[in-house]
């Protein structure tokens, strides 16, 4: 038996049929095209699939579709704002914080959700916050100054 | 085909429970751990219920003396709240270093024990603390110790099939302290190798009544007596004879295992650790005390 779920991705309404086994990764990625939710690992370890829910991340393959329903989910594809890119976004491509890519969705997301609600973190709080996202190619360096650097231009935009 | 149901309310919880008879049920709290287990091989004739919608089983509040915990309440929401930071602080230690951010804001402490692996980090803490276990079923409600809940057998629960974890409550009494710690292969994101869990009385420079629990020993929550023992002596004494209780306990609960010699090394350190949390929470607390008399 199907369950019929409504729930609001990137902004927008959006409804779905799903199977008590279909994984919230699944649904974004098969259903609706947002392909910059990544399967990494599969189990809630390497991050590369998270995205927020009610702003908060969470790993999309460690959640089952059911437990969407109602609720509010951002990838990606939701950041850009009127063709502009989101400030983490852009910060990432002045830090050179990217290499292959594969992870950078789910460590995007995850500054996201630290921004939000920390809008000056320290570089240890931006650690902690991104401890669930694993890259193999930075070294990481770039990725907490991206972060850093998106901070102090979020602060600018708001004195 | 696998019927879904999301019940909004205990009641209608209980009602579906009867309508599904015998059918096999799958309880999914947070699911972190489900999804993973079962990667989608759910039998068509099995019954899958979403215990997030329920209202009754979220919460955390002081009601008379004690905390009150809501099975559904996420290691993110427990670890966050001061109520828990202040009464339970072994707890809030525990939710605190599970996992990531991404999973903390997911799983729930009743899923938690519920899944009942051996190196899982809430249980260990809500032992020591002594906390009871609220268990529903359409039969009525029992009280259960953490210890009951988890059984002689890891990665298995001792509830039976119709049952659900609805809450914990965890005594609050006054002049006690305590802490909780892991060590695991990672320093953030790691599942524990060893954990431990300490809670006790505290007069001045001596401890009493405590409870000490170790996880990762064939068990989430394994009660070491010998060791709670040595936290009543002089603190002269106290550190070495705890440690000795720990290493002798681990030998009668892993004998022959190769990671003997090694989670002995760690108990050894995970006791320092925990005594010197708890040292530095008393001074914490005696202080806090003396500012708010004075």
């Amino acid at each position: 038996m199907d369950l019929k779920i409504e729930l609001m991705i990137n902004g927008k309404i959006r409804v779905a049929e799903v199977k008590a086994s279909d994984r919230l990764i699944d649904t974004l990625r098969e259903i609706f095209g947002l392909v910059s939710v990544k399967e990494g690992c599969g189990a809630g370890e390497c991050g590369a699939c998270t995205v927020l829910m009610d702003g908060e991340a969470v790993c999309s393959c460690a959640v089952p579709t059911f437990q969407a329903d109602g609720h509010d989910i951002l990838t990606v594809e939701g950041l850009e704002e009127n063709g502009e890119l989101d400030v983490i976004q852009q910060s990432f491509i002045d830090c050179d914080a990217v290499q292959c890519g594969f992870c950078t969705p789910g460590m995007i997301m995850s500054a996201k959700a630290l921004l939000l609600k920390n809008p000056s973190p320290s570089r240890e709080e931006i650690r902690t916050a991104l401890a669930g996202n694993i890259c193999r190619c930075t070294g990481y360096t770039q990725i907490i100054d991206a972060v850093e650097t998106a901070a102090k231009r979020i602060g600018r935009c708001h004195r | 085909m696998t019927a879904l149901f999301a019940p909004k309310s205990v009641n209608e919880f209980s009602a579906l429970l009867v309508e599904c008879g015998e059918r096999k049920k799958h309880f999914v709290a947070g699911g972190t751990d489900w999804l993973i287990k079962t990667r989608g091989n759910i039998s068509d004739e099995a019954a899958v219920f979403d215990m997030s919608k329920m209202p009754e089983l979220r919460g955390i509040e002081i009601i008379d003396s004690s905390l009150r915990l809501g099975a559904m309440e996420t290691m993110t929401s427990i670890h966050s709240n001061m109520a828990v930071m202040l009464n339970a602080t072994a707890l809030s230690d525990a939710a605190s270093s599970m996992g990531s951010v991404q999973i903390r804001n997911r799983a729930t402490v009743g899923g938690n024990l519920a899944n009942a692996s051996p190196a899982a980090d809430t249980p260990c803490a809500l032992a020591a603390l002594g906390a009871s276990v609220i268990v529903f079923s359409i039969s009525g409600r029992k009280v259960l110790s953490i210890e009951e809940v988890l059984g002689s057998c890891p990665n298995t629960n001792t509830l039976l099939p119709n049952e659900i974890i609805m809450e914990f409550c965890v005594p609050v009494r006054k002049g006690y302290v305590s802490a909780f710690k892991k060590i695991g292969s990672r320093s953030e994101v790691s599942i524990a190798r060893v954990n431990m869990a300490v809670s006790a009385k505290y007069e001045g420079e001596t401890f009493s009544d405590a409870r000490v629990f170790v996880g990762t020993l064939g068990s989430a929550a394994k009660r070491c007596l010998g060791a709670e023992n040595t936290l009543a002596l002089d603190p002269s004494l106290r550190e070495q004879s705890f440690k000795e209780a720990l290493c002798e306990f681990a030998e009668q609960m892993i004998p022959g295992r190769s990671t003997l010699s090694y989670k002995k090394s760690v108990l050894k350190a995970l006791a320092e650790d925990l005594l010197g949390m708890l040292e530095e929470r008393v001074r914490v607390s005696e202080k806090s005390g003396e500012e708010s008399h004075g």
